[in-house]
């Protein structure tokens, strides 16, 4: 699935940040600018080791959704013309884009799936 | 003083027709909108802590968001019906206006945390209902002129931006799907803040004060505004739907609006898909390198949380 900024965008987004800003004494602001720094380098870090298995089953799941030379704009487009509205397709779409969003989230925010966090009915 | 701040507070003193003002400082500031505090004195002559709130110049307003000038008027209609609201000091056009500065705190990490706001914590989704309720009931003929968005017009414009950004996201288009054969039963349009939710609300330590930031205001389902405060998105990570601090039904019962749990569920539905496209118009603005900036850049990898949510909401 789409994952933007991607992990080149996000890396040159840390190195202009470091560029654009020089610290004297920092402020809280620098703090909060400085955590988020990290936040996104651990992103990158994270996508470098399970990025590609991850890629490659989505992969896999799309193409025995759509066949083999699918990609994820035809899903796209698909999906927006009410090709999955209904019937057994529906069930494989929502259990190959589930399967997509945790291992999406694993990458880039783990907490998030935490069952402790899950505070809710679900 | 800077010569730029000594001419906003010449500014100021010159609208309340007042000498002049004192402590001017800036509360927080964007690339859209401004938030200075500072005292001048009433008309008994006592000090008043005031706001300014103000688009600096060459401020975008994004797509269907007010102007400071109907978010007066608007916050002025929601308080005379009774909601908590800051009251309107002076109107001053369409890029700013002055209000009252109240105490309280809206930081959600404090709120969640200080032992003093354990009180408010309790009553915040009751709190919330009762102050919904009022909102809704603002009388239509108080209310300046305001966008009319029902789920149809707003969708319409997440198609537009969602085509604009040339985002491939099936889990988005999936959500956008979803809501458009989903749509509730229209109901007669009332007011709805537009932003309702944790980091917009003055909380202290015995409960709400106010609601804050108008400016998405406009008409619509009243229930839009109970589901924007259940996305999970401003639960900060607490327990509870209605934001991480109390329960669905607690909410809904305040409101007594007769929303019922499958219209709350589709607004919660449509509040998360509406944070995750707000995810990546952020992005966009940094990618384009319109507003080169780390934290846009950031948010961007958050809109995988919305699709993580939407994906635990959709059937």
């Amino acid at each position: 699935m789409e994952a933007r900024p991607t992990v080149d965008e996000l890396l040159d987004a840390v190195r202009g940040f470091r560029e654009r800003e020089s610290f004297g004494a920092p402020t809280p602001r620098d703090l909060y600018l400085m955590r988020v720094a990290d936040s996104v380098l651990a992103i990158v870090e994270r996508e470098k080791v399970l990025g590609p298995a991850a890629e490659d089953a989505e992969a896999k799941r799309l193409a025995a959704i759509l066949g083999p030379k699918a990609t994820d704009k035809d899903l796209a487009k698909l999906i927006r013309d009410g090709a999955f509205d209904e019937g057994t397709q529906r069930r494989a779409l929502i259990d190959h884009l589930k399967a997509s969003v945790v291992d999406r989230i694993a990458i880039d925010h783990p907490k998030w799936a935490h069952p402790a966090r899950q505070s809710d009915d679900r | 003083m800077s010569a730029a701040l000594d001419r906003l507070a010449v500014e100021i003193a010159a609208a309340l027709g007042v000498p002049e003002v004192e402590g001017l400082e800036a509360l927080s500031g964007g690339a859209s909108r401004e938030t200075w505090a500072f005292r001048a004195k009433g008309a008994d002559g006592a000090m008043r802590d005031l706001i300014l709130r103000r688009d600096p110049p060459g401020a975008t307003r994004g797509e269907g968001a007010i102007d400071r000038a109907t978010e007066a008027a608007v916050i002025d209609a929601a308080g005379k019906a009774g909601a908590p609201a800051p009251k309107i000091v002076r109107s001053m056009g369409p890029n700013a206006f002055v209000m009252e500065r109240l105490a309280g705190e809206t930081d959600p990490r404090r709120i969640f945390k200080e032992a003093r706001f354990a009180p408010a914590r309790a009553r915040f989704a009751e709190d919330c209902g009762l102050a919904l309720a009022r909102i809704r009931r603002a009388s239509p003929a108080a209310l300046p002129n305001l966008p009319a968005l029902g789920a149809d017009a707003q969708l319409a414009l997440y198609r537009a931006t969602l085509d604009r950004l040339g985002a491939t996201r099936p889990v988005f288009e999936l959500a956008m799907r979803w809501l458009l054969l989903n749509m509730p039963e229209p109901v007669a349009p009332a007011l709805v803040h537009g932003d309702f939710r944790m980091g917009n609300l003055l909380i202290g330590e015995t409960g709400l004060i106010a609601a804050l930031d108008w400016e998405l205001a406009h008409l619509g389902d009243p229930a839009e505004d109970l589901g924007w405060l259940c996305v999970r998105s401003w639960r900060f990570g607490g327990a509870g739907a209605v934001g991480g601090l109390g329960a669905r039904e607690t909410l809904l019962a305040a409101h007594d609006g007769g929303v019922d749990a499958a219209r709350l569920r589709y607004w919660e539905i449509f509040g998360t898909f509406k944070w995750g496209v707000i995810c990546l118009i952020q992005a966009e603005r940094h990618l384009s390198g319109r507003e080169v900036s780390l934290e846009h850049a950031a948010i961007g990898r958050r809109a995988s949380e919305t699709e993580y949510d939407l994906m635990n909401m959709l059937r």
